[in-house]
């Protein structure tokens, strides 16, 4: 349901895509990783226009992604994001935060809209702080709070920008659960992450990303456990030497 | 005597207070209104629309207020335009501030990060409800201290409009003054009912602040 071919951006005379190509088929999970300044969130702000890119195609459903032009705001509101700074709208309450989307870019019902929004709240988990404003939760709630947002779109994929790496990391999990319920619920999701294990057991493909390419990419565990690119097993590497993340 | 004197004095300069409060009220409202406009047009992305405002935003905060009063009253009836002075008064004073509002509401919009403006933008808001539902709300309650210092200074400056007759308290407050000499009951109290009413003023606005601008805003 996504397609990227050939996709080249350069900010000035420095690249940052260089012929990027990737499909995602609906249903599937893929995750982005790779060292920070490898273009992967500039990749993933392609996919819904927030980034403009020079060369090639980002299509979703065969409809080809262009920021500035009149189908963008029909295919943002298909393909939902998720960011690294959660980006609530700091002056309403979680489920207003929720409603927002439906109620005046679908143009809902606005106690459907409201209903619908109760019952993402319980399914990420925060039932009880409905009426919680965004400064009164923690940053793993007001994760949750901003993928049930996304999720209120009802989109065909989500994109997640590096989704828990402003959090503690004691509220890390209660994010990737929660990640991990929409994957085996079968969203199509494309997650830039640093999360290796989320990335081995979730995604089913891992696209390696160095200096604006995909040097590799493949299924998670063969990306991930056997790398065959040095750029790739030199990023584990050092990854697992941080983290002593426990290796598949 | 002096007492004598506050008695008879007080009632004029109340029907002149209430005038102040009204031109002080009805250019505060348009002074909003086109400061709104302009500092929309600033933050625009066409450049010719935001030049053209910050043009006249600098040409109108480079005239002096009382030669804008002048030229309304004095100047626009030469074509045609027949103003009140109370109508030439209230556009005047509403004209002369909108350059300072717009400056408000810009440093407002633009204090905004631009994560917020994203988050709109992917749930497929366009430019102008991503404005109205998440840019302006925000905005406002970070404009609120100097927005609230604008309504205090327009008050006072609201004196201004005496020159062009304007039968405001300071007005009132010469021509009791021009026929009694009695300047210093005349003057004083004057300045007190000023400070009777910006003191309140500035004292609401700064609950309304306290209530505001810190929380909620990204």
């Amino acid at each position: 349901m996504i397609e990227i071919k050939g996709v080249y951006k350069s900010y000035g005379s420095v690249a940052v895509l260089e012929g990027i190509d990737l499909q995602v088929k609906s249903g599937e999970v893929v995750c982005l990783i790779g060292p920070s300044g490898s273009g992967k969130s500039t990749l993933l702000r392609c996919i819904n226009g927030l980034e403009s890119y020079d060369q090639g195609d980002v299509l979703v459903n065969d409809e080809r992604v262009e920021r500035n032009t009149r189908t963008i705001h029909d295919i943002r509101s298909r393909v939902a994001m998720v960011f690294q700074r959660f980006n609530l709208f700091p002056h309403r309450t979680a489920l207003e935060n929720v409603m927002e989307g439906p109620i005046y870019v679908k143009k809902e019902n606005p106690q459907a809209a409201r209903r619908n929004a109760e019952a993402l709240m319980e399914k990420v988990g925060l039932s009880h702080r409905m009426n919680a404003y965004p400064d009164e939760l923690s940053g793993g709630q007001q994760q949750r709070v901003a993928i049930a947002r996304a999720l209120a779109m009802n989109p065909q994929a989500i994109l997640f920008d590096e989704p828990t790496s402003a959090l503690d990391p004691e509220l890390v999990g209660e994010v990737l659960a929660v990640m991990r319920n929409l994957a085996d619920e079968g969203m199509t999701m494309i997650v830039v992450t640093h999360e290796m294990a989320f990335a081995r057991d979730v995604a089913d493909k891992v696209c390696f990303l160095h200096s604006g390419k995909i040097v590799e990419s493949g299924p998670a565990g063969e990306v991930l456990s056997t790398p065959a690119h040095p750029r790739t097993q030199d990023f584990l590497r050092r990854l697992l030497n941080h983290s002593g993340e426990v290796q598949a | 005597m002096i007492l004598q004197n506050v008695l008879d004095f007080l009632p004029i300069l109340l029907k002149g207070a209430v005038v102040t409060l009204q031109v002080t009220a009805g250019s505060f409202v348009l002074s909003s209104l086109i400061g709104l406009l302009f500092a929309l047009m600033m933050v625009s992305k066409i450049r010719t629309i935001a030049l053209f405002a910050i043009s006249v935003v600098n040409i109108i905060r480079g005239l002096p207020i009382i030669v804008q009063l002048f030229y309304i009253y004095f100047v626009l009836p030469e074509f045609g335009i027949q103003l009140t002075a109370m109508q030439a008064g209230v556009i005047g004073l509403g004209i002369a501030y909108s350059a300072y509002q717009a400056e408000n509401f810009r440093a407002g919009i633009q204090a905004i990060q631009q994560g917020q403006i994203e988050a709109a933008e992917s749930l497929g808001m366009r430019g102008a409800m991503v404005m109205r539902r998440v840019v302006l709300p925000q905005a406002f309650r970070i404009a609120l201290p100097p927005y609230g210092n604008t309504l205090v200074m327009m008050l006072k400056d609201s004196s201004l409009v005496s020159t062009i007759t304007v039968a405001e308290m300071t007005r009132a407050g010469q021509l009791i003054a021009s026929s009694t000499f009695e300047n210093m009951t005349v003057y004083t109290l004057v300045a007190l009912l000023y400070l009777a009413m910006s003191l309140p003023l500035s004292f609401a606005l700064r609950r309304l602040e306290a209530r505001f601008s810190t929380r909620r805003t990204s």
